[in-house]
């Protein structure tokens, strides 16, 4: 991807205010979009907000762009509050989902478009777009209409078009939805190499987990107009709170449990846990890789079972354990035959007691 | 050679092809021939011909139809019928602009509606279509009389004289062709409306732009299409519009409608009538060249 040279002002700025979002409640007629959400996102992060559709993400980003009105709370920047700052006098840009180049402007003036907006000289707004596609890599389009562009090239043209204008944050409203799966790895490690050397805070929005997990600093899980989760890739993903965070991100076993002295009764039998849970029934979760086969019973949590079923994945094999329907992900070699008798060892470490 | 292909799954020869599309093409071409083409020429016929002396016409060939067309008269030369084919495209150009102006506001109200009560809207705007043009030019004249609240205002405001009707002149004219013409621009640029992409106008506002700047990069490229076709529907017929500015202009507010009604009625002047036909035809397609040609490239803000 692109070897980035950022100005010297664009890193001078980089050290500017926190975005909060303050119990920020949306309704739309009956409907509530957002019930209540409260976020911190530091300067110069790269923060992801994930959750299926309908969850509200995207709501929350157009009201931190100023499409929309809260019902109830604010959003502060750099502690200023911009609630009410109209879209056009916000240092805030997008990139849209459906990229919005408008289709009667050259390359050029869709990314000169903000500069020209706020009257920069003709000077000036040379120099910028220049630097700006030099550093999108896309000088070479700058003559062509969108309509000559393919996907990854409006992508980017919609990504210069937002980032000369320097903004404090950069909300990208699944920017990478219309790329094919190839693409998308490769402007997902672009886009936060990108981040890194701007020192912009970037917001996204999506709903691919992986998306989510290869470029966040933090990654807030949203579920019915609600915050789930808030932490980074590891920490949401090793220790998701609830049975929808550690289903929505990744494959994960969940387990249901009844408290047993310290540890927990289940399907697999007694139990050990890391620490003793909160309530008389619920949920573990242990993630697929985290389940081991081993030879024979060593110590706790070590379970009698059988192969029922084995999917062959070339770097790794994946087979459904009886009882309990454990699945399992298994280097390749020895490989698991179905029918087998086994050991499973879920180690106390890799057991995450849900609070559901 | 008899070349063979294969035609959407069809084995046929090109030969039988073209055939096969000339006859698809012949009703259409006749019908044009007899409603287009052959009047049009019959027209074009008549302009050079004479007038007799009881209104016949007499088949000699002369230019004297198209000179009396550019003021050259039995009186010397008078601006007169060039004065009313200047004014005929300044009034349909105010209208169209009027009601352009008046449709943008009424499409976006309309298309912002929920989806069960825009038709009702919609049908709000075509109801006048179930009148007359000449019953609704009569209800104006009404509308307008010294006695109804339209002169009574004016004349509080000092804009009319008390007791006088706001008819015959061009105000009248223009509240009857703006009210005539509005549903043929504000349907076209409705349905430009209803399918305007709001993300580049959320683009647009995101990148700082003023309102204006909004309208003219964001709204008006993408509802040019309907623009453009309201423009065609409303100009042309209003270049050649008799019945309104008959009951609502008079003898004040003359178009060449008016004219060419006179000539071919009261007058009994047919080959001057369809000389003048011939010069708002000229001028019709001029203005539609003009206007293809600024619209291909229109310079915006």
């Amino acid at each position: 991807m692109a070897v980035i040279r950022p100005s010297a002002k664009v890193q001078a700025r980089a050290a500017t205010g926190t975005l909060a979002v303050e119990n920020v409640v949306k309704r739309f007629g009956e409907v509530t979009a957002l019930g209540g959400v409260s976020l911190e996102i530091k300067a110069g992060e790269f923060f992801t907000l994930l959750g299926p559709s309908g969850c509200g993400k995207t709501t929350l980003l157009r009201i931190i762009a100023g499409f929309e009105l809260p019902t109830a709370g604010c959003v502060r920047l750099g502690g200023e509050d911009i609630t009410a700052v109209p879209a056009n006098q916000r240092p805030v840009n997008t990139v849209f989902q459906s990229y919005a180049l408008f289709p009667h402007l050259s390359v050029f003036e869709n990314v000169a478009f903000g500069l020209r907006s706020r009257g920069f000289p003709q000077a000036e707004v040379q120099k910028r777009v220049e630097t700006v596609m030099g550093m999108l890599q896309i000088e070479r389009f700058m003559a062509r209409y969108p309509h000559q562009l393919s996907g990854g090239q409006k992508q980017r043209v919609a990504m210069a078009r937002a980032l000369v204008n320097e903004p404090q944050v950069l909300l990208l409203d699944e920017p990478m939805s219309a790329l094919d799966a190839k693409l998308r790895a490769e402007v997902q490690v672009g886009l936060r190499r990108l981040q890194r050397s701007l020192g912009t805070t970037f917001i996204l929005v999506t709903h691919d987990q992986d998306e989510a997990m290869t470029v966040s600093d933090r990654i807030a899980v949203m579920r019915e107009g609600q915050v789930i989760q808030v932490g980074t890739p590891e920490e949401v993903y090793a220790r998701p709170r609830t049975c929808f965070v550690a289903e929505f991100l990744g494959a994960a076993n969940l387990i249901p449990a009844s408290r047993n002295g310290s540890g927990v009764k289940t399907a697999l039998g007694h139990l050990e846990l890391p620490a003793v849970p909160q309530w008389e029934e619920g949920n573990l979760a242990i993630r697929p890789e985290r389940v081991e086969i081993v030879p024979e019973p060593r110590g706790s949590n070590c379970v009698q079972v059988q192969v029922r079923e084995v999917v062959y994945r070339g770097s790794h094999q994946e087979a459904w354990l009886e009882p309990g329907g454990l699945r399992v992900r298994a280097a390749p070699y020895p490989p698991l035959r179905p029918g087998e008798e086994v050991v499973a060892h879920l180690p106390k470490d890799a057991l995450v007691v849900l609070d559901d | 050679m008899n070349r063979v292909l294969v035609w959407y799954g069809e084995l046929t020869t090109p030969g039988a092809l073209s055939r096969r599309g000339l006859l698809f093409l012949l009703p259409a071409a006749l019908w044009l021939m007899a409603f287009l083409v052959l009047p049009s020429l019959a027209l074009v016929a008549v302009a050079f011909a004479e007038r007799g002396t009881y209104g016949e016409i007499v088949w000699t060939f002369s230019l004297e139809n198209l000179k009396r067309l550019l003021g050259y008269g039995l009186f010397g030369w008078s601006p007169d019928n060039l004065l009313i084919l200047g004014r005929s495209v300044w009034v349909a150009f105010v209208t169209s602009l009027i009601a352009a102006l008046l449709a943008y506001p009424l499409a976006f109200f309309i298309a912002s509606r929920p989806p069960r009560t825009r038709y009702l809207w919609l049908t709000l705007v075509i109801i006048p279509f179930w009148t007359n043009l000449v019953i609704r030019t009569y209800a104006w004249q009404l509308l307008l009389s010294p006695e109804l609240p339209f002169a009574r205002v004016a004349a509080a405001l000092g804009l009319a004289e008390p007791g006088t009707a706001l008819y015959p002149g061009s105000f009248a004219v223009y509240v009857g062709m703006v009210s005539a013409f509005l549903p043929f621009m504000v349907l076209p640029l409705y349905s430009s409306v209803e399918r305007i992409d709001s993300s580049l106008i959320e683009a647009a506002k995101d990148l700082y732009a003023s309102r204006a700047r909004v309208f003219f990069q964001a709204i008006l490229p993408q509802t040019l299409p309907g623009l453009t076709v309201g423009i065609i529907l409303t100009f042309i017929p209003a270049m050649g519009m008799f019945v309104i500015p008959d009951l609502l202009g008079g003898a004040k507010y003359l178009l060449v409608g008016n004219l060419i009604q006179q000539q071919f009625g009261a007058s009994r002047d047919w080959p001057f009538a369809a000389a003048i036909s011939l010069g708002l035809m000229a001028l019709t397609l001029v203005a539609l060249r003009v206007y293809r040609r600024s619209g291909k490239d229109v310079d915006l803000v």
